[in-house]
C-alpha cells in the first residue's frame, strides 16, 4: 500500500515539475491562457491577425496613446531590452493594442508607436474586437470621468503577454520584473 | 525649493506629456502645492500612477504638501506632472515652463527641459 502511495506521490511530483518550470525569471503561464489570436487594424491601416506575426516572438500590451507615464515606461523598458538582445524587429515584435479606440485614431497610434522604434506595432479595433481580445486574455480596462479639459484616464493592464514563435502563450511579464530577468527569458524564447 | 533632474520626455503628436524631477523643500516650513500651470499647455496637474492587481490607473493628487526638509520625487510609474492640451510643437532641446502655485499666493516657476524618451 505504502509503495503504491509512493508511486502516486512520485507521479504527482513529476506532473508538478512538468507544469511549473521554475527556471523562468518572469511568470511562466504556458498553457494557462489561449494562443495569440486577434483581428485588428495595424498602424498603417491594414487589417492584421496573428498569422501576420507567425514565426516571431510577440509581446502583447494593452495601453493608450494619451498615457504619458506608465505606457512609455513599459514600452521604453521592453524596447531597450529588445535592442540589448540585438533582436530583429521581424523576430521580436511588441503589439501595442489601444484600449481607447475612440480617442486613439490610427494616425495618433502610428505617431506614438514610432517613438519607441521598429519593435513596436500599434493595433486598433472597434470596441467589439477589443472586448473579444481583452476577454480572451482576461484583462479589463475602464474609462474615468472626463475633467474640465475633456481628458479622461483609462485604467488598463500593466503586464506584457509573451508568445513564442508558434503563437503559444508562454510568459506574463509584470511591471516589477527587472530588465535583466526579461532579457534572460526573451533570449530563451528567441 | 530646489528642483533637480527636471525633464519632459517627448512623445510625438498632441497627447499629454509627463514632467519628472525632484522637488526638495529646503525651508523650515511645509510647502503646499495648490495648483500648477504650464506654458503652451491647457492644464498641468499633479498625477499619481497606481498599480493594483496588475491594473494601472492615474489619479490627481493636488493639493500636495512637502514637509520641511522633505522632497517630492516625480518619476515614471509614480507621481508626475501631467501636461495636457499641448498647444505648441515641442522638440528635444526646448523647455516647458511650469508654474507651481503655492498656498499663500507664492509662485515658483521652473523650466523642464524636453528630452528624448529613455
Amino acid at each position: 500500500m505504502s509503495r503504491i502511495t509512493t508511486l502516486i506521490g512520485s507521479a504527482a511530483v513529476l506532473l508538478l515539475c512538468a507544469c511549473s518550470d521554475d527556471s523562468w525569471q518572469t511568470k511562466n503561464v504556458a498553457g494557462l491562457l489561449p494562443d495569440l489570436e486577434f483581428s485588428l487594424t495595424n498602424d498603417h491601416g491594414d487589417p492584421v491577425s496573428e498569422a501576420d506575426y507567425a514565426g516571431r516572438v510577440t509581446l502583447l500590451f494593452f495601453g493608450f496613446t494619451y498615457c504619458p507615464d506608465v505606457c512609455p515606461l513599459t514600452l521604453s523598458k521592453i524596447t531597450s531590452v529588445a535592442r540589448r538582445l540585438d533582436a530583429d524587429p521581424a523576430d521580436l515584435t511588441v503589439l501595442f493594442v489601444s484600449v481607447d479606440p475612440e480617442r486613439d485614431d490610427l494616425t495618433q497610434i502610428s505617431e506614438y508607436v514610432q517613438a519607441f522604434g521598429e519593435h513596436v506595432v500599434g493595433l486598433r479595433g472597434d470596441r467589439a474586437a477589443l472586448d473579444a481580445m481583452t476577454k480572451r486574455y482576461r484583462v479589463t480596462y475602464g474609462y474615468g470621468e472626463a475633467d474640465a479639459q475633456g481628458y479622461y484616464d483609462v485604467s488598463h493592464s500593466s503586464a506584457l503577454f509573451a508568445f513564442d514563435r508558434r503563437g503559444a502563450i508562454r510568459l506574463l511579464i509584470r511591471e516589477t520584473d527587472p530588465p535583466d530577468a526579461i532579457a534572460a527569458d526573451l533570449r530563451r524564447l528567441l | 525649493m530646489e528642483i533637480v533632474d527636471a525633464r519632459v520626455p517627448l512623445l510625438p503628436g498632441s497627447g499629454p506629456l509627463a514632467a519628472y524631477g525632484v522637488i526638495a523643500n529646503r525651508s523650515d516650513q511645509p510647502v503646499k502645492i495648490v495648483s500648477l500651470s504650464a506654458e503652451d499647455f491647457d492644464a498641468a496637474v499633479l498625477h499619481r500612477s497606481r498599480s493594483e492587481n496588475g491594473q494601472v490607473h492615474m489619479q490627481a493628487v493636488a493639493p500636495l504638501v512637502i514637509a520641511p526638509g522633505d522632497r517630492l520625487e516625480l518619476r515614471p510609474g509614480a507621481d508626475h506632472i501631467m501636461l495636457m492640451g499641448r498647444q505648441a510643437d515641442l522638440a528635444v532641446g526646448n523647455a516647458v515652463r511650469v508654474t507651481m502655485n503655492l498656498e499663500g499666493g507664492r509662485q515658483i516657476e521652473h523650466l523642464f527641459p524636453v528630452t528624448p524618451l529613455p
